[in-house]
């Protein structure tokens, strides 16, 4: 069998479907690194049940007046759960500072004294101040040198029996996903939206999760369908 | 002969025009009514323009729009703070109700409500009885919901006063204020 191709292989037939497209730049050697199907990458806002979120909110029980801190982009819906039951709402948007400073995304090692920096910037807050943080994917975006001494920088400001909601991405490193602002709707619902992409700095996998919050008293794994492990740690 | 006379001049159809036309001549004159508007929202807002640069202590009776560039502080209490798309305020505010669509940087304490707008960055604790961030705001800092009047009043004074239940339980433990260097 020939295929006759004109010389540009992105004319394939938009009918034909995904396996047999991608079969086909295979076959051409010019297969493309195609984001999964699963990731998110609507621009439109999705629901998404937390069985995570979920966790979190029961251990921060019923009383009011608790402190969190928010690390991903601020929205209305978090902004107005977490203000409605009486708590007092932080908000330290971690990926727009990175992305606002190209210094913070080129560090050599944990040492370097930027590191030191982009903790007094953002981070900067009484120990055990917090009863609870909502870490959501931030994590996975950072640099190297910056994810060991965040983790063990939040070990300081929360307090003991306090929890941290992080969510990981099972898709390869170096891979460009959606960074998503996540907002609260219900105790156990989170909506969804896109509002730039951002390439995987790493692979977390259970045990790596594990080693970097040993200081942590427990980790809960919450497993997905849409690519997103969900981990609830007390502190 | 005499009765035709008389009917020529026709001063009864004259008045009966003029009563017709009367009512187009009340909305003729719309510039005179529109004029009294602008006077009157010029004197409830004070503007600020975009080649301003004010450095010290701002306060007032009335409505203050910024679009120029504030730095210190801004004593509005009864009134409301805009901050326009060019504005650039650097401030510790204390307002009725501040609407930010450009840069601030600040403790704002508002008795009524804060709203980010969509272009609108504020980096700092918010003490409010409504908080509102429109999709693509940016926002850094702490918000702390306070309904009723004693949100804008001073902490001294607030545990003098006899608050409502649900604000005792809020006030009781009310966080103290990290104050950070931005």
């Amino acid at each position: 069998m020939v295929i006759s191709m004109s010389g540009n292989h992105g004319a394939f037939p938009s009918s034909f479907g995904g396996n047999l497209r991608r079969l086909f730049h295979r076959a051409l050697g010019s297969e493309q690194v195609e984001p999964s199907v699963e990731t998110i990458t609507t621009s439109v806002p999705s629901q998404r049940r937390s069985n995570g979120l979920k966790e979190f909110w029961s251990r921060m029980g019923q009383d009011s007046c608790l402190q969190i801190l928010d690390l991903g982009s601020a929205s209305q819906a978090t902004m107005s759960f977490v203000t409605e039951r009486g708590h007092k709402f932080y908000a330290e948007d971690l990926l727009s500072a990175l992305h606002g400073n190209a210094d913070f995304r080129k560090l050599e090692d944990e040492s370097d004294e930027q590191v030191q920096r982009f903790l007094d910037a953002y981070l900067k807050y009484d120990e055990g101040q917090f009863d609870g943080v909502l870490g959501w994917d931030v994590l996975d975006f950072l640099a190297d040198p910056l994810v060991k001494p965040v983790v063990d920088h939040l070990h300081k400001l929360v307090k003991p029996g306090g929890a941290l909601l992080t969510l990981f991405h099972t898709n390869p490193a170096g891979q460009s996903v959606p960074q998503c602002q996540y907002r609260i709707r219900t105790e156990e619902a989170l909506e969804i939206k896109e509002y730039r992409h951002g390439k995987l700095q790493r692979q977390f996998h259970n045990r790596s999760i594990e080693n970097l919050f040993r200081r942590f008293a427990s980790l809960k794994f919450y497993l997905s369908r849409d690519n997103l492990r969900e981990v609830v740690i007390v502190r | 002969m005499w009765k035709r006379k008389e009917e020529p001049p026709p001063p009864v159809p004259m008045a009966s025009s003029v009563k017709e036309v009367a009512p187009p001549v009340t909305t003729i004159p719309p510039e005179k009514k529109m004029e009294p508007v602008m006077d009157t929202s010029r004197s409830a807002v004070a503007h600020i323009g975009k080649s301003v640069v004010i450095k010290g202590e701002l306060s007032g009776s009335e409505d203050l729009y910024v679009d120029g560039q504030v730095e210190g502080i801004i004593e509005l209490r009864e009134h409301n703070l805009t901050v326009g798309p060019n504005g650039r305020v650097q401030a510790n505010v204390n307002a009725k109700e501040v609407i930010v669509n450009g840069t601030m940087k600040g403790n704002v304490r508002a008795i009524d409500r804060i709203e980010i707008r969509k272009s609108g960055s504020v980096v700092g604790d918010l003490i409010a009885a409504r908080v509102m961030i429109e999709d693509g705001a940016f926002f850094k800092g702490s918000i702390d919901i306070q309904k009723g009047p004693e949100g804008a009043k001073p902490a001294e004074s607030k545990k003098a006063e006899a608050p409502s239940i649900g604000d005792a339980q809020r006030l009781g433990s009310a966080p103290t204020e990290v104050r950070r260097t931005f």
